[in-house]
């Protein structure tokens, strides 16, 4: 470990201890959205509502000072009120665009579901490119530019699910869950969270953030790395749970957010503890499992995880 | 269904392969007929680059039209034993222009498996027989790669660079199997079809002819020609002159036999199977095939067995070469003259003749000792020996070369440096140009006594070469002018004299003799291991093998014990686990904590079981994390391979404190 | 070549043998039994011959060996038994080539009857040592493929899929003649996997069903309803769609097409498409599966044996197509 890791991991544990003193006994949980944050990936959030999901976004923007912004999905947005629309300046005889939301470094997709499957594909195909084409001009996002989508869960009425193909866009998808009884007990006690985010100082400014990814992807990921990280994918593909494997996408979004991993760990090094912490997380959206199987994606991949042995 | 193409590199081991055995048969291949066929592959190399596709057939005809007719007009006879190898090599050449399917590729690769077995007809030295294992170990790449289906590798070329592990298996495992194979494959005593005089198989041995270097190659030679028992004792060793052909004719640089083409001296030349007086010496000869006729003995011989002649020259011939070992018990009256029984005249009109207006300055030398001496022949001998004794000759066998149309008098009035066939010739021709009737006789001189089987060995490097000289009233009488300048040579007979080396050039002689005799053992284990070689062998194990019970349970014992260790091979390879050499001092770690009871779970990392292995044993968790940190670096890190010392230290203190508290 | 499993008659007199040799020696050929996966190749499953060049190459070495014994020409000999000892040998790496490698999974997505079914072979083994050139033959087609060490390789093959239900593919045979072609190993592979084949869905579609509106009177002139195209009449189509002015223009019998409007929620009922037959009714639900998906429509599936939803999602939508593709089929 040379003095810029050392340097890079004081500075990611000062960041985690803020954003875990805003959201209450979610260590882990920061800690991939951190890595997915530094791996240049988007990230999913599948929960009920009031967990937490809105105030972690937040909390990351504040943290690494970007520009914000929130769109909640509903199903009589549309595409143009996201993105954007070209009106006509009749004053100086051509379009005008008038950015939507999107144009933001942080984009909080509140209850993506919830929007029409046209909404969705026009946000997931920003994602994927990075700009917006619209009248056949295309405007670039800004950068970093990160979508932290919130999902609820399908049982509920009124949604659209995800088409799988799409979700593939995400690189990490977390559950936060209910906070524990002494996190709760703690939350319940202490200030209003929106108070406390517009407390947060902010650690690092976004210029640090595309620095910070950089590093992480020069860490050094050894062949023995790289085989277990295609043991894992390969088992995915041969289990006869699932009807869908991990794509190489898939892969190659494991092992650039173990990387980011290895980096928040404070080593020059990915080690195959990396690849475990993330692979659930990497894996649990994008398994399409048989119709006749128990379980979901994320259950399956935590079991692959305790067969495949590390080569 | 139509055989696949052949893909680039299919085709490129296959070229590689034939290209090898070729180059093995360039040691007797005429160079114009080797470049011609070295040219059509270069053409069809860069053809077959930029294009795949047979050659059309108004090409390929008039082709196999030129190299049968080439192969004709080199070799004459087609059916005889060069003409056809070249033949097949050319048309297998041919072959290879028009190959464009694998099946194609299969069938040459046979045939240039069987062109590597005739090539042994051509040279079985060792030196070429290391160079087959090339061509024969491209031939099976080359199969390797063509059987793979298309769109697969075959995989073994890919091996050699790494030595491969399926590559290394397989001649493991080959190597013991061919050896055994080898030794226990029955020999045969007599061939089943006909091997006719120099047909097959080109031996070394004494020609009818001599020729400057013929002697020096045989005397490099360390093959036996014979093995003889004395059962009554041997004669004197200086007496062991074993008689082969007698040389009249000398044309100014060869000597050959005189009655060749002779009707007068053929039908001279029988005397029929005779017993000998009972006080003859009496010996058993058992000749190694020679694919000649000689039959080698002591002067004079009078006994010998029914299917030989005494020719009437003296020497012993048999009816048929002897092709394979060959027994037989003969007696001979020692050290006597071969009389002249028949045709004196003729005898003495060849004994004196030359080749005219050669070697002058000799015959002005041998007239002088002639008018000096007049034609008390016992004189004359004793002149010419007496002149090579005090004429500044020495002994050599590697004499300056003899160029000049008048070699004699260049070797008696120059160089004056040689060995036996020198100094038989040049006596000869001193004799007939004083009038003495002479000629040259070849065979061996001496052997050597094998103490532990009691016989002498003959060897091909015993060889030599004197002459005899007709007295009137006893007949030839044998004088050997070698002894005159180096009596060792016929004293100790078989040392390899080689006196003209010095000092210096001692560590190349040890050299030359250390290659002679990695030569002389591979001829004796290898090349000549016949039927009797077999049965000594097999003897030497306590094995009869004219007994098929002993034999067969040898035979089944030593496969049971191949297929045992190519078991073996086989189990070592499986339990082998892909070898990374971190990961095996990691697991050399992991044994040792298996002992206290702590195993890591099958995907449970360094990191995750070192730490509960730590909290596990409290004691050792200093080294149980310098082990865990210096493996991780190791094979994660970016230092790589580099950080396994820190491992083997951090694994070596591991133990110490593990030790301390157990 | 047909598929053995399921053609009456014999494609060929090889098709013939092996059905004859099926029922006489099935221990021989492993080609009658369902095998749990993974299938792992052993010596009492793997069986090895001289290939024809395997032959030609055996002739030709004893003609060698002869000449050599003949003439008495030992180094002659000594490559000759090189070479037979590098064949001879070659049989036991032919072997092993084979012995241990396991067919882990048969990978195939379901689909459509009519469209081709994929399906891959996933090889692996789990010793150090690759399996080069090993051949699969299904249906007359092959597939060349190598094995590494640790990591799984596929093999696919595109067959056609036949009627819906359950599909079982024919064995597979897995072949090798690796290193040097001289001997040909193989073995049957016959796994219990099996392959979902959905009803085919019909094209062109027809619009979803939808569920009364309560917001909306009904009977009301459907004339106010975004109108996106027209297409042909199909037997099934409500009257009140049809177009009857462009009908009239046209000389066929042409409906209106609308834009779905934003309903929430519709039924799918195989006993409300009328006129049809069963084949043709699956078909029809199929594509209403696969729209009402398409478009986030919550949808009941009401067959006459199950009743599904309403629900929307990957799930649902694989629980609701199998159910139709094994409607009124004999258990598994």
């Amino acid at each position: 470990m040379n003095d810029v890791t050392r340097d890079i991991s004081v500075l990611l544990r000062s960041v985690e201890a803020q954003l875990n003193s805003v959201v209450l006994g979610k260590p882990r949980e920061i800690r991939l959205a951190l890595v997915c944050l530094l791996a240049g990936g988007h990230l999913l959030l599948e929960d009920l509502p009031g967990v937490g999901k809105t105030t972690l976004a937040q909390a990351l923007a504040a943290t690494f000072d970007l520009q914000f912004g929130r769109v909640q999905f509903t199903s009589d947005l549309l595409p143009a009120d996201l993105i954007g629309v070209s009106i006509f300046d009749p004053g100086q005889r051509r379009f005008d665009f008038h950015a939507g939301p999107i144009f933001t470094q942080l984009l909080l997709a509140d209850e993506i579901n919830r929007g029409t499957p046209k909404l969705q594909s026009a946000l997931l195909e920003a994602m994927a490119e990075q700009q917006v084409t619209v009248d056949g001009t295309s405007h670039r996002l800004p950068d970093p530019f990160v979508v932290i989508a919130t999902q609820n869960p399908l049982e509920q009425s009124g949604t659209f699910p995800l088409p799988e193909s799409q979700l593939d866009r995400f690189m990490c998808s977390l559950r936060l869950g209910y906070p524990d009884e002494r996190a709760e007990k703690a939350l319940l006690g202490a200030r209003e969270r929106r108070t406390l985010i517009g407390e947060l100082k902010p650690l690092l400014d976004a210029h640090g953030l595309l620095r910070l990814r950089e590093a992480a992807q020069a860490l050094h990921l050894s062949a023995a790395g790289i085989d277990y990280a295609y043991a894992l994918i390969a088992a995915t593909r041969s289990e006869r749970r699932v009807r869908i494997g991990l794509s190489p996408r898939a892969g190659i979004a494991l092992l650039r957010a173990a990387r980011a991993h290895a980096l928040v760990a404070g080593r020059g090094h990915v080690l195959p503890e990396d690849l475990q912490a993330l692979f659930v997380a990497i894996a649990r959206h994008r398994l399409v499992l048989n119709a006749d199987a128990n379980g979901d994606g994320g259950s399956v991949a935590r079991e692959l995880l305790a067969q495949v042995a590390i080569p | 269904m139509r055989s696949p193409v052949l893909d680039p590199r299919q085709f490129d081991w296959t070229l590689a392969a034939f290209t090898a055995t070729l180059a093995a048969h360039l040691l007797w291949l005429p160079p114009w007929f080797a470049a011609f066929l070295a040219g059509l592959l270069v053409a069809r190399w860069l053809q077959r680059r930029v294009y795949a596709r047979a050659w059309p057939v108004w090409i390929k005809l008039p082709l196999v039209g030129v190299v049968l007719t080439l192969v004709v007009f080199e070799f004459g006879n087609p059916f005889a034993r060069q003409a056809g190898t070249a033949a097949l090599i050319g048309l297998c050449t041919l072959k290879l222009i028009e190959s464009e399917r694998r099946r194609d590729g299969l069938l040459i690769m046979t045939v240039t498996l069987f062109l590597v077995s005739v090539q042994f007809l051509f040279n079985q030295g060792i030196g070429i027989t290391l160079y087959m294992l090339l061509p024969t170990l491209l031939v099976f790449l080359a199969l390797n790669e063509i059987a793979a289906p298309p769109g697969t590798r075959g995989g073994l070329a890919s091996q050699i660079g790494s030595l491969g592990r399926e590559l290394l298996l397989l001649l493991a495992v080959v190597l013991p199997l061919t050896l055994f194979l080898f030794v226990s494959v029955p020999r045969l005593s007599e061939p089943l079809w006909g091997t006719r005089e120099n047909q097959w198989e080109a031996r070394t041995g004494l020609s009818d002819t001599m020729s400057p270097g013929s002697i020096t190659e045989l005397l490099a030679d360390d093959t036996p020609v014979m093995r003889v028992r004395f059962p009554d004792g041997p004669p004197a060793r200086s007496s062991m002159y074993w008689r082969g052909p007698v040389l009249w004719r000398f044309d100014g640089t060869t000597w050959s036999r005189a009655y060749l083409g002779n009707p007068q001296m053929r039908e001279g030349r029988v005397d029929g199977p005779q017993d000998g007086a009972a006080d003859d010496l009496r010996y058993e000869v058992t000749a190694e095939p020679s694919d000649r006729r000689w039959m080698l003995t002591l002067d004079f011989v009078t006994g010998f067995p029914q299917g030989a002649n005494r020719s009437l020259d003296g020497s012993l011939v048999r009816e048929r070469p002897i092709s394979s070992v060959y027994r037989f018990t003969a007696r001979s009256h020692p050290d006597a003259p071969v009389p002249v029984e028949r045709f004196a005249s003729t005898q003495r009109r060849f004994g004196l003749e030359l080749p005219p207006g050669l070697n002058p300055r000799s015959l002005r030398l041998a007239q002088s000792w002639r008018r000096e001496l007049g034609d008390d022949p016992r004189a004359l001998v004793e002149r010419a020996l007496r002149h090579i004794r005090e004429g500044g000759f020495g002994y050599s066998l590697s004499p300056p070369p003899l160029v000049g149309a008048h070699r004699m008098d260049e070797f008696l009035f120059e160089t004056r440096l040689g060995f036996c066939e020198h100094y038989a010739a040049a006596f000869v021709v001193l004799m007939r140009g004083a009038g003495v009737p002479a000629r040259v006789v070849t065979g061996y001189l001496g052997g050597s006594y094998n103490r532990i089987g009691a016989y002498w060995v003959v060897r091909n490097s015993d060889a030599h070469a004197w002459a005899e000289v007709l007295v009137d009233g006893r007949g030839w009488v044998r004088v050997d002018p070698t002894s005159a300048i180096a009596p060792e040579r016929i004293d100790q007979s078989g040392a390899f004299a080689g006196g003209d080396l010095g000092r210096d050039w001692e560590w190349l002689r040890s050299l030359r003799e250390r290659v002679d005799a990695v030569q002389a053992w591979w001829n004796n284990h290898l090349v000549r291991f016949d039927h009797l070689h077999q049965q000594d062998f097999f003897s030497g194990l306590g094995i009869d093998t004219g007994d098929w019970k002993q034999l067969g349970v040898f035979i089944a014992g030593g496969l049971a014990g191949i297929g045992l260790l190519t078991a073996a091979l086989f189990w070592l390879q499986r339990r082998r686990m892909p070898g990374d050499p971190a990961l095996a001092l990691y697991r050399q770690f992991l044994r040792r904590l298996r002992r206290q009871g702590l195993q890591p779970g099958a995907s449970e990392g360094a990191n995750d079981f070192g730490r509960r292995a730590a909290a596990a044993l409290p004691a050792l968790a200093q080294p149980i994390a310098e082990v865990v940190g210096a493996y991780e670096a190791a094979r994660y890190g970016r230092i790589g391979d580099a950080g396994l010392p820190r491992l083997r230290t951090a694994l070596a203190a591991f133990r110490n404190a593990s030790n301390r508290k157990g | 070549m047909a598929v053995a499993a399921s053609s009456a008659v014999p494609a060929n007199w090889r098709e013939r043998v092996w059905r004859w040799l099926d029922q006489r020696l099935p221990s021989l050929t492993r080609r009658h039994r369902h095998e749990r996966l993974p299938i792992t190749l052993d010596r009492r499953r793997i069986y090895i011959v001289p290939s024809g060049f395997g032959l030609f190459f055996g002739a030709m070495m004893f003609a060698i060996l002869a000449g050599a014994l003949n003439y008495n020409n030992n180094s002659a000999l000594l490559f000759g038994l090189l070479a037979v000892s590098l064949g001879a040998v070659s049989m036991l790496q032919t072997f092993r080539n084979l012995d241990r490698l396991s067919l882990v999974q048969v990978a195939a997505d379901p689909v459509h009857a009519g469209d081709p079914v994929h399906l891959a072979f996933h090889l692996r083994c789990e010793d150090a040592r690759t399996r080069f050139a090993v051949t699969l033959t299904l249906a007359g087609e092959q597939r060349h493929v190598e094995i590494a060490p640790g990591r799984t390789t596929e093999a696919s093959f595109a067959l056609p899929s036949g009627g819906r239900g359950w599909y079982t593919p024919a064995p597979v045979r897995i072949s090798t003649t690796w290193p040097f072609g001289l001997f040909h190993a193989w073995s049957w592979l016959h796994s219990d996997a099996r392959v979902l084949v959905y009803p085919r869905a019909e094209t062109p579609p027809q619009p979803l069903p939808r569920l009364p509106d309560p917001g909306r009177i009904s009977g009301a002139d459907p004339g106010d309803e975004d109108l996106r195209s027209l297409r042909d009449y199909q037997r099934g189509d409500p009257l009140r769609l049809v177009a009857w002015k462009a009908s009239a223009r046209t000389g066929e019998l042409l409906v209106r097409q609308l834009e779905a409007p934003q309903a929430r929620e519709t039924v799918l009922d195989f006993h409300h498409i009328e006129g049809l037959e069963v084949e043709r009714r699956l078909s029809r639900m199929t594509r209403w599966v696969l729209d009402a998906e398409r478009a986030g429509i919550r949808y009941r599936l009401l067959l006459p044996e199950t009743s599904l939803g309403p629900d929307v999602g990957v799930a649902h939508r694989l629980r609701a197509l199998k159910a139709l593709a094994l409607h009124a089929l004999p258990g598994p």
